[in-house]
């Protein structure tokens, strides 16, 4: 009986080694993305209508896997030439891998896709003037409001302006008897994944003030030098720190963001519009409102960051993936995709605010002087992002700095030379 | 006679040799050639993404050791390391004495009940930490107003937040040093105890001189593996700091500077010469540890 059992064991392991044949016949594509909510949009759209467009495909596996293994994955696998048949990955992390030379160049049916869509997406996607990956998810930042508070604080209008903006969110700021923060006036960026912390900073404080994280060399084309070490970096970081302790409309201990702003623990929230399904989720009783963002002391400006699609080099199916990218950007995909997501729809002709939740909808109102930012295509940029982000929560935590101008510049300068020292690094500064 | 004396220990060392042969040669391929590869490593300019290399000397090592977020990583990780070390074995030898002795019934339950933190998945266990000390919705703030005190903000400071990923590293380890400590306490002969009952000692006495010399080698093994072990912590930490919904920083350790140099950045040099100095690190920790017992036997 032991000897049978014995042999049944062995047997099955030695089978064990081999693969089985499966029934399913023919190519399985293979996709990697790190964002959950694209998941259902492949599965249950883009990939049956592939299918049915190629029936030599059984299937399409969308490995799905969290940001942080992500970003590890890439650097891993991309260099080592193990690689899926496409990958879905944000644009400001591309770039090294685009400029290393790791994926396809678009064709020239791709191109006439991009060529369609937004002017803004070919620039992010441009290197030394050819174009890699098409964008099938992109997002925009705007500001989401609960109606009820603003009601309750006596304000009828959604506010238009930064200063507007500061007004309502002092208003709407409760504090418990022991001066501890119950509800945010505004939810701050405060910390968290530091590429994040600086998006914020760069969407809200930096581009409302009329400068951006780089500016380019005026001597030498294709450098670049810190572009905030001047009077907009300064009143960026003023504003924060003003928000936090002069009308104290938010501080490190409460609740944040759209989880904060789904429990009704913040007034405003700054977010993207796909955060909107969590609302709708977890807060279905939140009377809310989207709207863009409001206008900065020097412009109105908000960032358009997209996933795009790359068909990696060494892929074991180029021209299916190649089809694949071109359904999944086409305008029908597109539409759904908008819906399922609240994304953004990249096409240059298209109706923004069509498909959305009407409470959203505003939020893709795009005012005439909305100016919309993307991001470079620099090597240093992720660096950059991710080297700001951690040093901004620091700098946040001084109470010391409010109405201290010198201390202030101070900072601003200890940042400007990090973002000085990461393009010398990588070889793309100049003065 | 010399001969066959000779012949002997050839055909013993053949022997051992032709043994440890195999777990040599997996030895070598899975530490030794990459420990190298990554000491070598840290002397060259090398992107993780991008062919080639350039010898540049130190300069690594250079440009970590100006780097506040080094230093900042090393002592975020000499706390960790210590502080958790010498508390879960602390716990871990209390346990183990307190479930050995007890004539209750279901002392077997509870020593299971007191392991199972090893076994559970590091990362949802250190999100419920999270929530438990969470500043607006965390039980452990409930507790301290209604005890009434003051609340405090665990997740989004430094300081707070390193000793909550030292209680999560302790209450992770504490059952697998009681197990340790438990088989230790099995092997130690009942007539020391005996006798020194006879002898009139109290349980402290017992503790004292007959307990803890016979565990020395389980505690020169769990002070060596925890060090080893805490001072590579990393998941703890992270997954208690990141995320758009905290505040503050990420609390960096030494394996977060790694990793950020390493995938974040792609620079390996940087990566690998932070590696070389955390391996000098165990490695002197170790051998000192192993000089202090062998001085002390």
């Amino acid at each position: 009986m032991k000897r049978n059992l014995t042999l049944l064991l062995v047997v099955l392991l030695v089978i064990s080694c081999f693969p089985i044949a499966t029934a399913k016949e023919g190519i399985v594509l293979t996709i990697w993305n790190s964002s959950q909510s694209m998941l259902t949009w492949y599965d249950e759209v883009v990939t049956p209508e592939f299918i049915k467009q190629h029936p030599e495909v059984s299937g399409v596996e969308v490995l799905y896997m969290p940001i942080q293994d992500y970003i590890k994955k890439l650097a891993v696998a991309l260099p080592s030439g193990d690689v899926p048949d496409i990958m879905e990955i944000e644009d400001s992390w591309a770039v090294p891998y685009v400029t290393g030379g790791y994926f396809e160049p678009n064709t020239d049916e791709l191109n006439a896709i991009l060529d369609e869509m937004r002017p803004e997406f070919k620039n992010c996607l441009s290197y030394e003037g050819v174009s890699y990956g098409v964008p099938v998810a992109p997002f925009h930042e705007i500001m989401y409001y609960n109606l009820d508070y603003l009601a309750e604080a006596g304000i009828e209008e959604i506010p238009e302006t930064m200063d507007d903006l500061i007004d309502a969110a002092v208003k709407m700021t409760v504090r418990d008897e022991d001066g501890k923060i119950e509800r945010s006036g505004f939810s701050m960026r405060l910390g968290g994944n530091p590429s994040g912390t600086t998006q914020k900073f760069w969407v809200l404080a930096l581009l409302g003030n009329g400068v951006d994280i780089y500016e380019e060399s005026a001597t030498q084309p294709g450098k670049f030098h810190c572009g905030f070490d001047n009077e907009g970096g300064y009143n960026a970081l003023k504003l924060y720190i003003d928000l936090l302790y002069k009308y104290k409309v938010d501080d490190f201990s409460s609740m944040k963001d759209t989880a904060a702003f789904a429990a009704g623990k913040t007034a405003i929230n700054m977010r993207e519009p796909s955060s909107s399904y969590s609302i709708i989720e977890n807060g279905p009783d939140i009377n809310w409102v989207a709207a863009p963002m409001p206008m900065g002391a020097v412009q109105r400006a908000t960032f358009l960051i997209t996933l795009n699609l790359y068909v990696p080099v060494g892929g074991k199916n180029v021209e299916l993936a190649r089809e694949y990218v071109k359904l999944a950007a086409s305008r029908d995909m597109q539409e759904t995709q908008v819906i399922r997501r609240g994304g953004y729809n990249p096409y240059l002709d298209a109706d923004l605010k069509e498909g959305h939740d009407p409470r959203l909808a505003p939020g893709f109102e795009m005012p005439e002087d909305l100016k919309v930012y993307t991001v470079p295509v620099q090597n240093s940029y992720d660096t950059i992002c991710v080297r700001l982000g951690e040093m901004l929560p620091n700098i946040l935590q001084k109470s010391e700095l409010l109405d201290n101008p010198e201390g202030i510049k101070e900072e601003v300068k200890k940042m400007a030379d990090v973002v000085n020292e990461v393009y010398k690094d990588f070889g793309e500064y100049g003065e | 006679m010399g001969v066959s004396w000779n012949s002997k220990k050839v055909r013993k060392y053949s022997f051992v040799i032709a043994v440890l042969l195999p777990i040599m040669l997996l030895f070598t391929v899975i530490r030794i050639i990459p420990i190298t590869d990554t000491i070598i490593t840290s002397l060259y300019r090398r992107n993780m993404i991008r062919p080639g290399k350039e010898y540049i000397g130190f300069e690594n090592y250079s440009y970590i050791f100006k780097d506040p977020g080094f230093f900042n990583a090393m002592s975020n990780t000499a706390i960790i390391a210590s502080v958790s070390m010498l508390a879960s074995i602390a716990i871990g030898l209390f346990l183990a004495v307190e479930v050995n002795d007890s004539k209750l019934k279901g002392m077997k339950f509870w020593q299971a009940i007191l392991f199972v933190p090893v076994i559970v998945s590091v990362v949802p266990s250190t999100l419920m930490w999270k929530m438990l000390f969470d500043y607006n919705i965390g039980i452990v703030n409930y507790v301290i107003k209604a005890l009434g005190g003051t609340t405090v903000d665990w997740i989004n400071n430094e300081r707070n937040v390193t000793w909550v990923v030292i209680i999560v590293c302790v209450w992770k380890e504490m059952g697998y040093n009681m197990m340790i400590y438990y088989v230790g306490l099995k092997a130690i002969p009942h007539e020391l105890y005996e006798s020194a009952a006879i002898d009139g000692a109290s349980r402290y006495q017992r503790l004292r001189y007959i307990t803890l010399p016979m565990l020395k080698p389980s505690t020169l093994f769990l002070f060596v593996t925890g060090l080893i072990k805490f001072v590579k912590v990393f998941t703890q930490s992270t997954v208690m700091t990141s995320g758009s919904q905290s505040s503050g920083n990420i609390l960096k350790t030494i394996v977060y500077y790694i990793y950020q140099q390493g995938f974040s950045f792609h620079s390996m040099g940087r990566a690998s010469a932070a590696a070389t100095v955390l391996l000098i690190i165990v490695l002197l920790l170790t051998l000192l540890q192993f000089r202090i017992t062998r001085e002390r036997e």
